[in-house]
């Protein structure tokens, strides 16, 4: 029976329809709330326990309820006290649980003898790594052994990586997976505010009338934030969503207009809509001359391609005027001819942007990220923002989306990367004095000077100036960038390799020492995410075999190395301890965590948490206790301002040409997360998309005759794939373009991808770099 | 008299406006084609988000069919029963996956869905009814939801379904049974039982008493999360 045939109902019908509805009205007024009380009361017996966790997958952080019964994890619900996700979260969530019962966890230690993998009680191999470590140290030098983690460590986990390095060893050999996904964002907020991460919160979500996405396909990678964002629109029929991209996605279905750029080109889409700012007038005069400064920096910055590839900016100032005339070479005419992108939607955007009525965030992740000047069209999307004053307060903010659970928490704000501290960096005196005076170490035993970041690391180990590399909680195997080569590298003569994780991967495959790690709720941690929230798990469920958390393995480690005293901690409270010690870095207004207790408590706490109080907006005197002033305070640089940087627009390192003619773009898909090791072991998200593809335009795919699940060989400088074809499926690359997601470990894109890097933030671009293609 | 000559044009202006008026609203209010007075008043939910008549259609195809509405649970041509149920869902609260065949079409995630979900009614395509979702205001589908496009596995699980809910358990002999699943994302009733597209085991024989919580209560075997202070 269809709505329409509602239309024939009789008059009698029809006031019993009445009676219907008002029943209807009643009934859904007592559903939500007042009953949900007495459901806590009414149970019979207590068998499943629900306890809180964030979630173990991307950054947004959503907060989970996770049921457990006879010490398994056996059910998964969003926690509806969560400010995060709200009680909602996506498949990956709902199911993430399934993750700790794959057959093949790793529950013993591995070493590799013979040439083959033996399983060996933990204490051996344990004394294995501590042994080749101090030999590595004795025989080569400190910068001869290296840790290189990851974004979904833990904060203690990372934690102590930084202290066991930086402290103990006195190597700056420290790096993790975050450097190929958020450096840039860190540049792009270090270069223009002086201080990391976001101004605003996810309440901007609520708040907001237009949301541009730059590059972010937010549908699959973001989901939960999108239906956020999808809500706002339904109940404000005025809010607009703009998605501006280079390939057609399920964001750009949902969106209200979708604009599609040539790869690389929205540095001169980002001028364009400044230009246009600028020449109607619509830019926010007192705001730029109270909180503003106009900086250059070097321009023709290369790609990082050269083997010892160095780089240094030089800042210098500049001035409005200058800015002016910088930007006329960037009209919306001559950047349509540059991105493809008609002039009249340029204007459009330079429109939204520039109404003074409309409340504008900006959201980004990887498409601004992994790109070879993405510390530059970071700053270009804050110099949009800053031209009109739309910043720091509720809605109104670029929004930088992180991808793993602990990127920020961890990676960024511990600094496990090898020009950072936990509070400031490793060149600077007063920042070394701070972290030797809380770890109780001398001076002299941080070293002063930035090795290696990651790209850098992996070609060390190639040339073999690094010895030992500890590889956990990451995948590198699957992920670098023009991967055989490193691959190659790590299985030279005379490496040693030693990986902790969940499973066997192609990491494991080159390792000769393997950890079993406990995972998540198999620990006790705390993650932090997107929007400064740091959020605390207790152990729910044990860990398999003798899994241990990441933590105590490299307690155990520096314990056989001498460095125990540094360590003094029991396994029973050592989470609560190095919570406590780690929260002396953060003292004061700008970053003040909130304490353990707190913590245990609260769905998650923001950071500055100061005088019990969140803050949602950072750089405005009315929401954050750390701004001096009435309005805006800009603390995070020396003159209290943001930086406006004259960015011009710079090719790609490898523009398609006659040989290589189409573009490579790699990514991810809504089941999988980063190599698939957790995602795919989990049933319902293998079955949705159990193996990768390669996604062409139908025009090409016509041309060549190719329909979905033909094979098509890809081919690009570095090597070639055999994958079959998808077209007219989820997304839809621009012709002349193709993408790949990269979970499937039996399809290694990365073997053809380019280890080009930002100059300044040092990531890795994935999203670009030429191929060709023919049907096999 | 000429008095009264005066006044009658105004009053019988005024007669005539209300008349037209009254003949409006009468208009108005049998206009079922914009569903004008449900849309307006009665059917924004507690988000303050517009909920389509629709969403209630199960409810609603019992009022088409007024006191025809038991024969729907001998629905013959319903497909689903409770093994297909469980089936597709990892753990009882779990997202079903999407049992059927679907386009793989890009913009698949936020239309076409509730077109069948939204409503229910028969799915020639699929000889079926199609279920109703309880919470059509997420309209990102896929999110939750996924396609199954194989049976095998990437590698073998530890997995275990928990025990299924128990039927018709009531506190006393005749009493209401209670409730044996949590409501969230589930608090619209009807949509699971009662309609063509639900399953018979757990579909109601009372659809038209709508307050359903009057009389059963959530009882559930669990321990909830005690939350210190917020």
């Amino acid at each position: 029976m269809r709505p329409e045939d509602l239309t024939q109902i009789d008059r009698r019908d029809f006031i019993k329809n009445m009676a219907f509805a008002s029943a209807l009205l009643v009934a859904k007024g007592l559903v939500p709330g007042v009953l949900f009380a007495d459901e806590q009361k009414l149970k019979n017996d207590q068998d499943l326990q629900w306890k809180k966790t964030p979630c173990r997958f991307c950054g947004v952080g959503c907060g989970l309820l996770v049921g457990i019964k006879d010490g398994k994890a056996t059910a998964v619900k969003g926690d509806p006290d969560s400010p995060v996700n709200k009680g909602l979260c996506c498949v990956k969530g709902y199911h993430s649980i399934q993750v700790l019962y794959g057959k093949d966890r790793i529950k013993k230690a591995q070493v590799r003898k013979n040439g083959k993998m033996v399983e060996v009680p933990l204490g051996e191999a344990l004394d294995l790594v501590a042994k080749k470590m101090k030999e590595t140290i004795a025989k080569h030098g400190k910068d001869a052994v290296s840790i290189y983690g990851s974004g979904q460590w833990t904060i203690p986990d990372g934690y102590v990586a930084s202290k066991f390095m930086k402290g103990a060893i006195g190597s700056n050999n420290l790096e993790a997976n975050a450097r190929l996904c958020m450096s840039s964002a860190v540049t792009g907020f270090m270069t223009t505010f002086g201080l990391d991460e976001p101004m605003g919160c996810y309440e901007d979500i609520d708040y907001a009338d237009v949301f541009v996405l730059w590059g972010n396909n937010m549908a699959e990678m973001h989901p939960v934030l999108f239906s956020r964002m999808l809500d706002r629109k339904y109940k404000n029929k005025k809010v607009k969503i703009i998605d501006l991209a280079t390939r057609t996605t399920r964001t750009s279905y949902a969106a209200d207009k979708s604009i599609l750029f040539k790869p690389q080109t929205d540095l001169a889409i980002a001028n364009a809509i400044c230009f246009e700012i600028l020449r109607n007038g619509w830019e926010n005069p007192e705001f730029i001359k109270n909180h503003c400064s106009f900086k250059t920096g070097k321009t023709n910055i290369g790609y990082g391609l050269e083997e010892k590839f160095n780089f240094k900016d030089e800042v210098k100032s500049s001035s409005l005027d200058e800015y002016k005339n910088f930007l006329k070479d960037y009209t919306p005419e001559k950047v349509e001819n540059i991105s493809g992108v008609p002039a009249k939607d340029i204007r459009y955007l330079a429109s939204l942007y520039g109404d003074p009525q409309k409340k504008v965030t900006s959201f980004w992740c990887m498409g601004m990220n992994q790109h070879t000047r993405g510390t530059w069209i970071n700053n270009l999307v804050y110099n949009i923002h800053l031209l009109v004053g739309k910043i720091s307060t509720p809605g109104n903010g670029p929004f930088s989306l992180t991808g793993q659970p602990s990127a920020c928490g961890t990676v960024r704000e511990v600094g496990t990367l090898t020009h950072k501290l936990p509070h400031g960096v490793v060149t600077n005196k007063k920042d070394r004095e701070m972290a030797a005076k809380i770890w109780k170490v001398p001076e002299s035993n941080i070293s002063p000077k930035p090795s290696h970041h990651t790209v850098s690391m992996f070609r060390a180990l190639d040339r073999g100036e690094i010895k030992f590399m500890w590889i956990q909680v990451t995948n590198p195997m699957v992920t670098m960038p023009h991967l055989n080569r490193y691959r190659e590298a790590a299985q030279k003569e005379d490496r040693f390799i030693v990986v902790s994780d969940i499973y066997p991967t192609p990491t494991t495959d080159i390792a000769d020492v393997i950890l079993p790690s406990a995972l998540w709720i198999e620990r006790e941690g705390m993650f932090g995410n997107s929007e400064r929230r740091t959020q605390h798990f207790d152990q729910l469920v044990e860990p398999p075999g003798d899994a241990i958390s990441d933590a105590w393995t490299m307690i155990e480690v520096a314990k056989r190395m001498g460095h125990g005293e540094l360590f003094p901690w029991d396994k029973k409270n050592h989470i609560e301890k190095i919570w406590e010690e780690y929260r002396l870095f953060h003292a004061g207004k700008k970053h003040n965590m909130a304490p353990y207790q707190l913590l245990k408590e609260r769905p998650g706490v923001r950071w500055p948490f100061v005088d019990g109080q969140e803050t949602r907006w950072r750089y405005h005197a009315k929401y954050d206790p750390a701004a001096k002033g009435k309005g805006f305070d800009f603390y995070g640089k020396p003159d209290h301002k943001a930086w406006i940087f004259l960015r011009p627009f710079e090719e790609m390192p490898e523009p398609p040409d006659k040989d290589y003619p189409f573009i490579l773009n790699t990514g991810r898909v809504i089941e999988h997360w980063h190599t698939g090791s957790m995602t795919r072991r989990i049933p319902v998200l293998h079955q949705a998309v159990p193996e990768s593809y390669v996604e062409l335009h139908p025009a090409d795919a016509k041309r060549m005759m190719v329909r979905t699940g033909d094979k098509i060989k890809i081919t690009s400088r570095r090597g070639s794939i055999i994958m079959k074809a998808q077209v007219n499926g989820r997304g839809r690359p621009q012709e002349g373009h193709v993408f790949v997601p990269f979970f499937d470990e039996k399809y290694l894109i990365n073997d053809l991808t380019i280890d080009a890097y930002c100059p300044i933030s040092k990531q890795p671009d994935y999203k670009k770099c030429a191929i060709k293609i023919e049907k096999v | 008299m000429s008095k009264k000559t005066k006044i009658s044009p105004i009053f019988l202006g005024i007669a005539l406006m209300l008349m037209v008026s009254f003949i409006w609203v009468m208009i108005k209010v049998f206009d079922f084609d914009s569903h004008g007075p449900f849309k307006k008043e009665v059917l924004t939910d507690f988000r303050g988000i517009d909920r389509p008549l629709e969403s209630q259609a199960g409810m609603y195809y019992g009022l088409k069919e007024g006191n025809k509405y038991p024969e729907t649970k001998n629905n013959p041509n319903s497909k689903r029963d409770l093994d297909s149920f469980y089936k597709n869902r990892a753990y009882l609260g779990a997202p079903p996956t999407i049992p059927h065949q679907i386009k793989t079409s890009m913009n698949g995630s936020f239309e076409n869905c509730l077109h069948c979900h939204l409503n229910g009614g028969f799915a020639a395509e699929f000889e079926a009814y199609a279920p109703v979702t309880p919470h059509p205001e997420f309209t990102n589908c896929k999110q939750c939801h996924v396609p199954q496009r194989t049976t095998s596995l990437f590698k073998d699980i530890n997995w275990h379904k928990p025990t299924t809910a128990k039927l018709g358990k009531s506190h006393l002999k005749g009493s209401p049974p209670t409730i044996p699943h949590s409501l969230q994302m589930r608090e619209t009733c009807l949509s699971c039982h009662s309609g063509q597209g639900s399953i018979k085991a757990i579909r109601v024989t009372h659809p038209e008493r709508v307050n359903c919580l009057q009389c059963h209560v959530s009882a559930l075997e669990e321990t909830p999360w005690e939350r210190g202070q917020l």
